[in-house]
């Protein structure tokens, strides 16, 4: 069940299907800029609860901008991933407890942080990626001057991914009822069944690649070097909106962390020492 | 209480996806040897119900039970031994180094004795003309090949049930008639055969099964094919074009009203009743 609810997360993550919501609805550039003022974010905060109310953010434009079922399918793929982040900052920090250079709320705090950082790095991602037709991709990273010739099998193979994880499921379920135990067994048995699964989706993409590069050849693709588009999305209200909220967010969060805006001392004095 | 009476029984089943597509209330029963024909468009539901027999779904509510076992509660290395279940691609399946390995995979992860499974894979190779490819590696084999590769390793560890997702798919007009040659040889071998397609055409090929038609995830029709060509309205609505024979049948059972038309679907018989009948429909055509 682990493995069919991560497929179909990661599928999630990838398949843009167009839906009447916000996130759908907003420019492609609105959405990186999302996506890179995450970055920074995650780059520059460094308390408990700046990193937690971005955290927050994002996850209520999430929430509200996608379907609730598919929102919650791509945070629990991503949750499977922060768990194993967690874990490896536990790893990390626990020598430092011996030195007594953190104490256990410390590590509670790093690791915390560490895991809302990793979150909110993969949700944009993934809000990105599973809100925005390919097409739009290729639009806005051809107005920042790749050529059209590397974008088009970019595009395709970011349709691939979802393409890719129907043939893994359909693999998976195969296998299942031809006695195939993935989650049972010694490390070297679970290798084994893992590779039944990998070896007929290696083969299939091989197959699925050689046809595809064998049409993109054959309808001449990087014969012209400037293209035209048939449509080209706007810039609304909506994204402004959007996206100067993030900015400022981003922004005050920061100034707070770095405690120029005095509100972090204010949640301190309140007792709440453990943000 | 569970019944060992029924190779498959639906009880009420309810089965949802996340798309918003439905299964409702379903419930059929399939008996042991039966032969059982699910028709409909694409995304009628075919392929879930097959997921659902095979217990790679669960139903929602309700029950289905396979030989006897609530699929709810059995896990799917026990059902694996009742069941061979051929994917529309049979490429999906392929992940050994060669073709016996192949046919022997299923028997080797439900831990059967070595001596039997050997002696059956060669029976079985043998049977679907694969004994002189048994080294081969199954990614070389031809469309046809794989396809009764696919057969060869969902039956040698002695299932009880064979389902098979669009059969036909991709499979030239040589490639059908072998794989039907081998169908109806599965059959008579008294297995449980249960079969998704939109190919109506193949089903006329199979005889006259059990055809159960779904559409939208509800059964709109189950009996027999000869009685389903009489119901023009399901037909239309599900997009299932009938073979020409069998609208030339409706149009002299039309002029008729003679129900022995449909008694057996085929050319031979039909050409029989003309002949039998042609001072009759003459009359009736006026000519």
């Amino acid at each position: 069940m682990l493995i069919k609810g991560f497929i179909s997360g990661i599928r999630e993550a990838f398949i843009c299907r167009f839906e009447e919501r916000l996130l759908y609805r907003l420019n492609s550039l609105t959405k990186i800029t999302i996506f890179l003022l995450t970055v920074i974010a995650t780059i520059l905060l460094s308390k408990t609860y700046t990193i937690l109310v971005y955290t927050i953010a994002l996850v209520t434009l999430g929430f509200t901008g996608m379907e609730t079922s598919r929102f919650k399918r791509i945070s629990l793929s991503i949750l499977l991933f922060v768990v194993i982040i967690m874990s490896f900052s536990i790893i990390y920090l626990v020598p430092r407890l011996s030195t007594g250079e953190l104490d256990y709320i410390d590590l509670l705090k790093q690791v915390f942080v560490n895991g809302c950082k990793f979150y909110c790095i993969a949700l944009s991602f993934s809000i990105y990626f599973s809100t925005t037709k390919p097409q739009s991709i290729s639009c806005l990273l051809e107005k920042i001057g790749l050529p059209y010739k590397f974008l088009y099998p970019l595009t395709l193979s970011i349709r691939y991914l979802g393409v890719v994880m129907n043939d893994f499921e359909n693999i998976y379920d195969v296998q299942r009822i031809r006695g195939l135990r993935v989650d049972s067994g010694g490390f070297f048995n679970r290798i084994r069944s893992f590779l039944s699964l990998f070896i007929p989706l290696i083969v299939l993409s091989i197959d699925r690649l050689n046809d595809m590069v064998l049409a993109l050849e054959n309808r001449g693709l990087g014969l012209y070097k400037k293209r035209t588009y048939f449509y080209r999305e706007g810039f609304g209200f909506k994204d402004i909106v959007v996206a100067a909220v993030f900015s400022i967010l981003v922004v005050a969060l920061y100034l707070i962390d770095q405690a120029v805006l005095p509100i972090g001392c204010f949640i301190n004095l309140k007792g709440l020492s453990l943000l | 209480m569970v019944s060992r009476e029924n190779a498959i029984e639906f009880k009420n089943v309810f089965f949802n996806y996340s798309s918003g597509f439905k299964i409702e209330d379903m419930s059929f029963k399939i008996g042991y040897g039966e032969v059982v024909v699910f028709l409909g468009a694409n995304g009628s539901g075919k392929t879930t119900v097959l997921k659902l027999i095979a217990g790679l779904l669960k139903p929602v509510k309700g029950r289905v039970f396979v030989a006897g076992y609530d699929t709810l509660e059995t896990p799917l290395s026990i059902l694996a031994r009742f069941i061979g279940y051929i994917p529309q691609s049979p490429w999906y399946m392929f992940s050994q180094e060669t073709v016996y390995k192949e046919i022997t995979f299923t028997s080797r992860n439900l831990g059967l004795p070595e001596d039997f499974y050997k002696r059956q894979a060669l029976y079985i190779a043998s049977w679907l003309g694969l004994v002189d490819k048994m080294d081969r590696t199954p990614f070389s084999l031809s469309e046809g090949e794989a396809r009764r590769l696919a057969i060869a390793s969902a039956v040698t560890h002695n299932p009880k049930i064979i389902l098979l997702d669009e059969p036909t798919s991709a499979l030239d007009y040589i490639g059908r008639k072998k794989f039907l040659e081998i169908l109806n040889d599965l059959i008579d071998r008294g297995y449980t055969v249960v079969i998704a397609t939109h190919d109506i055409d193949f089903t006329v090929k199979l005889g006259s099964p059990r055809v159960i038609v779904l559409n939208n995830g509800r059964i709109v029709f189950d009996g027999r094919t000869s009685d389903l060509y009489r119901e023009q309205a399901i037909l239309e609505d599900n997009n299932l074009i009938p073979p020409q024979i069998t609208r030339l049948m409706n149009i002299i059972y039309s002029l008729s009203n003679d129900e022995s038309i449909y008694c057996e679907l085929s050319i031979e018989n039909l050409i029989e009743y003309i002949v039998f009948n042609k001072k009759f429909l003459r009359e009736k055509i006026g000519c």
